[in-house]
């Protein structure tokens, strides 16, 4: 089992962190303009919001695993609920390769998979160096093509 | 290439003219006389409005040109931006023919394409002579054939065979015992027409309950609320249940199901008759639908979940029967999918119960409590501990929904069964899986419980497609998910082949 790029947890925590300066931001608004919060109350909520947010990241890349095995690629991940999900190669459309703004300043990069299910029909497997999520696509592609069987539907 | 119907050409042109004409009078009555216009030079807009608009959807049906090739189905369209379709022949999923009370008056029809792809219908023939409908629907069909597949002819019946018909009795319970929301939406947009009416109806019978005297929202104590709820709100489902059985029996009277060589192609209608085909080698799953009362009369429902279908009419899925005796509909299963839908199903572990009730009991919590709080900002809510009163009904209604939740692996299909008001038994084919999950929230966890999410393409949107082996115990789903992967491995091995 592999785990991700340790580069993935700065791009998570950032995230995390932009999500409780919002909160913040949203709460100075109400004060502003509906009901006054006092100003304690809004640092106390972006701290813990930042703490929780913080937690959640070091579990979930922790938690993080991925592995290429005989017919499928195999993930576990997720902190509250855990997830284990298995993408047979012979059900994949296609592969991307994708890298937002803030992947590309901390060197990451993450691999996309397209299925026709219904339920989850794209599953992410993030934060991997650039180098390795191309060999993973290109990996991927091969696998996908030598099992195609009919139309994947 | 072929146009639409010549008529088309008459509706879209007078359509457009009137909706641009319409333009032009909001335009000439707001913002012109703001810019220092006056209304009779303002008033020239109209007609031109109108022309321009005629214009535009003779344009539009002029620039729509379709063509069925040896290979492909191609549509050329649009007038601004113009689009030029080809839909494969051999990606076809479903062909549906719809005739509306007056197309049937001027002998037309619409004919729909759904292929696996994309969210909305891949193409619309609106409006096509009926013949022409007709001709299209059986050179898409005959074309559209999958590469023999394994999950394709079952019964060994010929072509047109009459698999299935809708018998008066059936189509009556299916019309009492369904419940529709679409008609209770109705029923509420009605109401207004026989506003007074209902009022003096609604008080009367409120009053015994402690109702208020006239119906004046502001001064409504909240005991008065919950009086007329109590009376308003079954007076109201009682409405829209009625409604809701006439729009059933216009939709599905004279239901026929029939084999039409490697299809299943339906007939149903009273107003607006609808035909269409279901190709046998694209079933995704079966879901037989029973509710409470039909389970009580011994009756089901089956439907075919195919892959086309973006998530218009009943989120994707299409009746097989809209309504029958269970055996018959255990027997048409049997006879699509070669599965016995009844027979043995594993219950969730007896612990999982105490998650239903756990949850269940948060729930009327949360009522009471807001219930409560409502007392206290508001006043005059003397009533507010009868959500209380649902505690009663929590681990009765645990266990009812564990006793209805069930799965069973045979030899080439997945069974989930769930749903104590309507209890859906879900078909999932080994061939047809698509991804296999493992799923384990914090409270499942806590009680050593895990789902399993077996995934199909299925368009059903609203209930997501596949289904969900809830709550098993987490060794046997760890297990249920590795045995699901390799039955997909070998399923998907055996078919590439052939």
């Amino acid at each position: 089992m592999d785990a991700l790029d340790p580069r993935v947890r700065v791009v998570w925590a950032v995230r995390a962190l932009l999500g409780a300066v919002v909160l913040g931001g949203a709460l100075l608004v109400l004060d502003r303009f509906a009901v006054s919060v006092p100003l304690w109350a809004v640092g106390a909520a972006v701290g813990l919001v930042a703490v929780l947010g913080l937690a959640h990241v070091v579990l979930r890349y922790r938690r993080w695993r991925y592995e290429l095995q005989a017919d499928a690629l195999y993930l576990e991940r997720g902190v509250v609920t855990e997830v284990e999900t298995a993408v047979p190669f012979v059900r994949i459309q296609h592969v991307d390769t994708q890298r937002g703004p803030l992947e590309r300043l901390a060197g990451v990069s993450s691999v996309v998979l397209y299925t026709a299910g219904s339920r989850g029909a794209d599953v992410t497997v993030p934060g991997l160096a650039p180098t390795r999520a191309e060999d993973l696509r290109e990996r991927l592609r091969e696998l996908a093509a030598e099992s195609e069987a009919g139309d994947g539907v | 290439m072929k146009r639409l119907h010549p008529l088309v050409a008459l509706f879209r042109a007078l359509g457009y003219a009137v909706n641009v004409g319409g333009l032009m009078i909001l335009l000439v009555g707001v913002l012109l006389p703001a810019l220092g216009v006056s209304a009779a030079e303002a008033l020239v807009l109209f007609p031109v409005g109108a022309v321009v608009g005629a214009a535009f959807g003779l344009l539009t049906y002029l620039r729509f040109r379709y063509e069925v090739t040896d290979d492909t189905l191609d549509v050329h369209s649009g007038v601004v931006s113009r689009r030029q379709r080809e839909i494969p022949l051999d990606r076809v999923q479903n062909v549906d023919v719809e005739q509306s009370a007056w197309q049937q008056l001027l002998g037309v029809a619409s004919l729909r394409v759904e292929t696996a792809g994309g969210g909305s219908t891949e193409a619309t023939l609106d409006f096509v002579d009926a013949e022409e409908a007709e001709r299209v629907r059986a050179l898409l069909r005959a074309e559209a054939r999958p590469e023999p597949d394994a999950a394709a002819p079952k019964t060994g019946s010929g072509p047109g065979s009459a698999l299935f018909a809708l018998t008066p009795s059936e189509l009556v319970v299916y019309a009492l015992t369904g419940f529709r929301p679409g008609a209770l939406a109705l029923t509420l947009f009605g109401l207004p027409i026989v506003d007074r009416l209902l009022r003096n109806w609604l008080l009367a019978a409120a009053a015994p309950l402690g109702g208020p005297e006239r119906l004046v929202l502001r001064s409504l104590t909240p005991d008065q609320a919950l009086a007329l709820a109590a009376v308003g709100l079954p007076s109201l489902a009682a409405g829209g249940w009625l409604l809701g059985a006439a729009l059933a029996v216009n939709d599905q009277y004279g239901f026929t199901l029939r084999r039409e060589g490697d299809d299943l192609h339906y007939d149903r209608g009273l107003l607006t008759s609808l035909s269409g085909s279901i190709p046998l080698a694209r079933v995704q799953t079966l879901t037989v639908r029973e509710n409470v009362f039909q389970r009580a009369l011994g009756y089901a429902g089956l439907s075919i979940d195919t892959a086309g279908y973006g998530g218009q009419e009943s989120g994707g899925q299409r009746s097989a029967i809209p309504m029958a005796r269970r055996e018959r509909v255990v027997a048409l299963a049997a006879a699509i999918e070669d599965v016995d839908v009844d027979g043995e199903f594993e219950r969730p572990p007896a612990r999982a119960r105490r998650r239903y009730a756990a949850r269940y009991a948060l729930a009327v919590a949360a009522l009471a409590a807001a219930a409560f709080s409502v007392a206290r900002v508001v006043g005059d809510f003397s009533l507010w501990w009868t959500p209380a009163v649902l505690f009663a009904g929590v681990l009765p209604a645990a266990h009812l929904t564990w006793r209805h939740r069930g799965y069973a692996v045979r030899e080439d299909h997945v069974l989930v069964r769930a749903g104590f008001w309507t209890r859906r038994t879900t078909v999932v084919p080994n061939e047809r899986l698509q991804t296999v999950q493992r799923r384990a929230t914090v409270f499942q966890r806590r009680r050593d419980l895990a789902s399993v999410v077996a995934d199909t393409a299925s368009g059903a949107v609203l209930r997501r497609g596949g289904a969900v082996l809830y709550d098993l115990d987490a060794e046997t789903a760890t297990g249920l998910a590795d045995d699901l992967r390799s039955r997909l491995a070998a399923s998907v091995g055996s078919a590439g082949e052939s």
